[in-house]
């Protein structure tokens, strides 16, 4: 399966825009992060991910090899961008909700917040989410990343149900809201005009209403 | 591509059970070795054919793995087919999806194993996405007739997405050492669904 920001990375700079600071240890390193992420990404998309080094990246930056590889590990990981930020803060966010508010309206807020793009940044997140989806072994990678991101949204259901988070219901649930964003990324890399929101928006009201017609209709036969 | 059920017909049977003889053998190869650590070669020759002939019948070492996926996506495509209009869409693809995975006691050690190195082996992972999407088209094609829509419209591609999700959920359940089988924490995933997202839907048209 694909790869990708099924949410906002801090690889892109206007992540400060829609997140506290609060979970940050210092705005100039994230900053770097997001840069060199940028930097990177440019050069995927002009010479293709597998015909561009770290070596490449680093010239480009401006700084040694050493110095990248601090930032991120892999090449792999500087297309994602500092996605551990990324999911820290989405770990804090989801704790801010209120625990009265039905779980299935927290988990599709906290997805569609962290989608929302500024306009002028759509053409680029979109050109990332090409390459995320579709390089083989930016896909092989992405595994470890999906597995990450549904460790956040696991911890927070098994939370609310007084479960662990590796247990059944958590690790569904979790499951259910990757496959639901894949949709709509899929649907969004496909068609030029789609609004990637509305389409989140949707790909959950779909879920809702699907899954929820049993109930509803074993009612009416009842 | 493996055989489909046409090829299967205008050959004979022998043909397909050699197909399914000649995974068995390669995903025995894959076991004992490694997936990365066994190479076409070594299935041909344990198989006994010439590498050729292997190819004929799996187009590569990572369709080995997968076996005869295409024939059971067709037996899922027949008995989504037969569904009764009457009955909720969901609870069709619900049991379509749990008979899907149904395997007989004998085969679940290895199937288990095929699983274990499906979701681990990182060379396999892009292949994957492209079984899972052929897959996911046998849902969303149901889907989209049950609601006379297009297979790429955004609904039947959300289910179809959704159903996947927690198909792999229930995998991962049963990977990690469940005592229930494949079919019923299936039917626990698509419960489990249903609670949490199709409640809420009923909430808020309560509450509207």
């Amino acid at each position: 399966m694909g790869a990708h920001g099924i949410l906002r990375r801090e690889g892109y700079p206007t992540m400060t825009e829609l997140i506290t600071e609060q979970q940050r240890v210092g705005r100039a390193p994230a900053t770097t992060h997001g840069e060199l992420s940028h930097i990177a990404l440019a050069l995927f998309l002009e010479h293709g991910f597998e015909n561009t080094t770290v070596d490449d990246i680093a010239a480009a930056a401006g700084i040694s090899r050493r110095t990248l590889f601090r930032y991120f590990p892999s090449k792999n990981d500087l297309a994602w961008g500092d996605f551990d930020s990324l999911l820290k803060t989405m770990r804090a966010h989801l704790a801010d909700f209120d625990r009265e508010r039905p779980l299935a309206e927290v988990l599709r807020q906290t997805v569609i917040d962290f989608n929302r793009y500024p306009d002028h940044e759509m053409s680029f997140h979109r050109s990332r989410m090409e390459l995320l989806l579709n390089v083989p072994s930016l896909m092989a990678h992405s595994t470890l990343r999906y597995t990450a991101w549904r460790q956040v949204i696991a911890e927070y259901v098994g939370e609310r149900q007084g479960v662990s988070p590796d247990a059944f219901i958590p690790r569904t649930i979790a499951w259910a809201c990757l496959g639901m964003c894949l949709s709509a990324y899929e649907q969004w890399l496909n068609d030029e005009s789609a609004d990637l929101v509305a389409l989140l928006e949707s790909s959950f009201s779909t879920v809702e209403s699907v899954f929820g017609a049993v109930a509803g209709e074993a009612e009416r036969r009842g | 591509m493996s055989l489909s059920p046409a090829r299967q017909e205008s050959r004979g049977r022998s043909r397909a059970t050699t197909h399914g003889e000649l995974s068995l053998i390669a995903l025995d190869l894959f076991i004992k070795r490694g997936f990365d650590h066994t190479t076409v070669d070594d299935v041909a020759s344990a198989a006994g054919i010439g590498r050729r002939t292997l190819f004929r019948y799996f187009p590569s070492k990572n369709d080995l793995l997968w076996g005869e996926f295409d024939v059971q996506l067709e037996a899922m495509r027949s008995r989504l087919a037969q569904t009764s209009r009457d009955d909720p869409l969901i609870e069709n693809l619900r049991s379509a999806v749990a008979a899907f995975n149904r395997f007989p006691e004998g085969e679940l050690p290895r199937h288990r194993k095929r699983m274990q190195m499906l979701s681990r082996v990182p060379s396999l992972q892009a292949h994957s996405t492209l079984r899972y999407a052929d897959w996911r088209r046998v849902i969303a094609e149901h889907v989209a007739s049950r609601l006379a829509q297009d297979p790429d419209d955004l609904t039947p591609q959300t289910v179809a997405w959704a159903c996947l999700g927690l198909c792999l959920g229930a995998y991962d359940q049963w990977l990690a050492g469940s005592e229930l089988e494949l079919p019923d924490l299936i039917s626990a995933a698509f419960a489990t669904a249903e609670s949490v997202f199709g409640s809420f839907a009923e909430e808020r048209g309560g509450t509207a």
